[in-house]
């Protein structure tokens, strides 16, 4: 009993909740890159959680030039589309409820798309060699590289359905046998679409108070399945 | 096991109660694979790679150039190893056509020996590769047929409707003066343009401007009506019939000849009622020739009646894709390279291919070679091009000859709502790419000892007119109407590859090996070896 009290006290003290700091205005920015265009999308909270549609909010791209960021109500923020630069986008908010912010908001345009190199089944047959790929193997798609992407989506589509998504970091990527359906010949029409992306910055804008994304696609490429 | 966990909960010991680590497995290929390089082997896990027993890196994959023959790849993992045995296949197998796929520094790598290449364009937009590459981005001015095709399609931007609708009668007598609506040649006017009837036949009513030579006229649309019509509706289908008199109407007018832009033509819009958007609608089924002359190569008699085929495939092309679906909101319209090449392949099966002029277009093709583009701009800005009109040709021959029952794959073309290579391509269960593998083959190894199936079939001679049916790109001299000639060598090779490729184009080498190759983004190399 004794040896419980002297415990007693460290539990209280661990369970105390951590003292959080006193609200303060924030503002987070969402850069979303496609292709050309840059969609711009700032956040202004106010102290009180709510957003604040009155500030003054800007965008220097990294060219220098300067862009005004208007007010949309419905999306709660200022928004932008703007061409597409890699660097540094500076973004600043003025309000008289929250005085003047600002974020640095690197942007990575991806300008090289992957370029799908084929489709090999688990016994050798590639699509290249105009040969059909059987869905009882493994079936593995390669792509080449997009530099500046650190992820790509792999999609793979079998009459107007989406059949497999694959995310990965490589140039590759293998789908378990029977994930496609065969049909005798010509065999059953599938395709597979890459999609490079880069992201920076923090989706739950904690140690970052930005998330920049860039994504970019390359042409789909068709083969024929066989069981 | 869970129970047992569950009592020794301390975390000292959770580390025990994690799952196994499953066996490693080599996931990708399957063992007894027979592969191409670079080879490409997969692991459920990261492993060191060993094969044939030497040491070959780490990591899930493995990648790399083996010689042809037996292999065994073995993945080694934290505890256990996995391994299989594959067959690398030669990369370029005598008599065998094969992609090569390049490293990831572009490179490919050929053995001793002897190869021939294409490297192709299968994409539609020009590549270029080397920034020395003359390449105009300015399009050349629009031939009369690009320039009638841009009008078609601004006209059904906006809602139409066939001509004839609610026509309840026939009308089986056709009138013996009639004035039609003549597109300018020069401009986008329109002028009347009286005739007179010259033939009145089953299938075909002709008219003729004055200044025609009527007999010879007359002759042309006996021809067309007694023999080529009715072939060419067996083939491509039936014409449409928007005025209800049962007859295609040939105009016979000495303008063209004038003008000499155009030896013949169709004008989709005669086939849709009149309107505000579309005042001068003959409402009919026209086509519009030139007055025959023989001694002028593109207007003699021969080159007339195989214009009429020519424009008679435009007109059933437009009446199966585009004319039942106007009510779409975006009715199909078929690619102008496309519609012109079966153009002259109908040209080619009605029995004029010599007679016609079509192989003076491949002649243009060959000559050109890797500067032409089969369906977008070359290398010079243009576009509807004798040179295109004469690879799309080639290419369309081909495509016909490979099919096991032509006529149907030609009115699936015809019929479906879609258009362009894809098309063509879905309509004889195909790929595009390998459609188009298949074309640069058959063209670059004329007269340099394809194999057996990379090879258009023999040429004939036509029953009706006499005249070569099918394609010899290697026939030398052809002798035409007029005293005139081309001459047909096959496809030039090129000592090196070009700086830029156009959409679909292909250039054609020889090399001995050993050798490296660097393929450019977005071109793919083919191999051929010897």
């Amino acid at each position: 009993m004794k040896r419980l009290l002297l415990i007693l006290p460290l539990l209280l003290a661990a369970c105390t909740p951590p003292r959080t700091p006193d609200p303060q205005p924030r503002v987070r920015v969402t850069a979303t890159t496609t292709s050309e265009r840059l969609d711009l999308a700032v956040t202004l909270e106010g102290a009180d959680g709510q957003a604040l549609s009155g500030a003054l909010a800007q965008v220097k791209d990294p060219g220098g030039a300067l862009n005004l960021l208007p007010y949309a109500s419905s999306k709660g923020a200022y928004v932008a589309t703007l061409p597409a630069v890699s660097g540094t986008y500076h973004v600043t908010v003025d309000s008289a409820a929250a005085g003047a912010l600002s974020a640095d908001v690197p942007v990575t345009v991806l300008t090289r798309a992957p370029d799908l190199q084929d489709v090999q089944d688990g016994n050798g047959q590639r699509i290249r060699n105009f040969e059909r790929v059987s869905a009882q193997t493994p079936i593995r798609v390669t792509w080449t590289a997009t530099p500046g992407a650190d992820r790509y989506l792999l999609e793979v589509r079998q009459l107007g359905r989406l059949v497999a998504t694959v995310t990965t970091t490589d140039t590759s990527a293998v789908l378990p046998a029977g994930t496609l359906t065969g049909a005798a010949l010509p065999g059953s029409p599938a395709s597979v679409t890459v999609t490079a992306s880069a992201q920076q910055g923090d989706p739950a804008y904690r140690s970052a108070r930005y998330l920049s994304s860039s994504t970019l696609s390359a042409p789909s490429l068709g083969f024929q399945v066989v069981p | 096991m869970t129970r047992l966990c569950t009592a020794l909960l301390p975390a000292l010991l959770l580390g025990a109660c994690a799952a196994p680590t499953p066996p490693v497995t080599i996931t990708f290929p399957l063992p007894g694979a027979r592969v191409s390089n670079p080879v490409q082997v997969d692991a459920s896990a990261p492993v060191t790679w060993r094969v044939d027993g030497q040491p070959a890196g780490t990591g899930r994959h493995w990648s790399g150039p083996l010689p042809p023959g037996p292999h065994t790849v073995t993945a080694q993992g934290p505890r256990e190893q996995a391994s299989l045995t594959l067959t690398v296949l030669d990369d370029a197998p005598p008599g065998e056509i094969r992609t090569l796929t390049p490293d990831a520094q572009g490179a490919v790598h050929l053995s001793a020996g002897t190869f021939d290449l294409i490297l192709g364009n299968p994409g539609p937009a020009t590549v270029t590769t080397l920034a020395t590459a003359q390449v105009s981005a300015r399009p050349t001015a629009a031939t009369w047929q690009a320039q009638l095709d841009a009008r078609t399609r601004a006209l059904l931007r906006t809602p139409q409707r066939p001509a004839g609708q609610g026509r309840l009668t026939a009308q089986t007598t056709a009138p013996l003066e009639r004035t039609f609506q003549v597109p300018n040649l020069q401009d986008a006017g329109v002028t009347p343009v009286p005739a007179t009837l010259i033939y009145a036949g089953t299938h075909v009513a002709a008219y003729a401007e004055s200044g025609t030579d009527l007999q010879a006229a007359a002759q042309v649309a006996r021809t067309f009506d007694e023999r080529l019509l009715p072939r060419e509706q067996r083939l491509f289908g039936q014409v449409s019939d928007v005025d209800a008199d049962g007859r295609v109407l040939l105009l016979f007018t000495p303008r063209l000849n004038a003008a000499q832009v155009a030896v013949g033509f169709f004008n989709p819009a005669d086939l849709l009622a009149r309107s505000a958007d579309n005042p001068h609608s003959n409402e009919a089924e026209l086509l519009y020739l030139g007055a025959p002359d023989a001694a002028d190569f593109n207007f003699t008699p021969a080159s007339l009646t195989a214009t009429a085929c020519h424009e008679a495939q435009h007109l059933i092309h437009f009446a199966h894709k585009t004319l039942p679906r106007l009510a779409d909101a975006e009715p199909p319209i078929e690619d102008l390279a496309v519609s012109e090449g079966f153009a002259h392949l109908a040209e080619d099966l009605c029995g004029y291919g010599t007679l016609g002029g079509n192989v003076a277009f491949v002649a243009r093709f060959l000559a050109r070679g890797p500067q032409v583009s089969l369906d977008g701009t070359d290398l010079t800005g243009g576009a509807d091009t004798a040179e295109r009109r004469g690879a799309m040709y080639t290419f369309l021959r081909r495509q016909y000859e490979r099919q096991a029952d032509p006529a149907t794959w030609l009115r699936q073309v015809s019929t479906s709502s879609g258009v362009g290579l894809d098309n063509v391509a879905r309509a004889g269960g195909a790929r595009v790419d390998a459609l188009l593998s298949d074309w640069w083959w058959t063209v670059a190894l004329a007269g340099r000892d394809a194999p057996g199936a990379r090879a258009y079939q023999p040429t004939g001679t036509d029953p009706d007119t006499g005249d070569t049916t099918g394609l010899n790109l290697t026939a030398g001299v052809v002798p035409l109407p007029g005293g005139l000639s081309v001459t047909l060598r096959g496809y030039p090779g090129s000592e090196a590859f070009p700086g830029a490729l156009p959409g679909r184009g292909f250039a054609y080498r020889r090399v001995q090996g050993p050798v490296t190759l660097t393929v450019p983004r977005g071109l793919t190399l083919q191999v051929l070896g010897r």
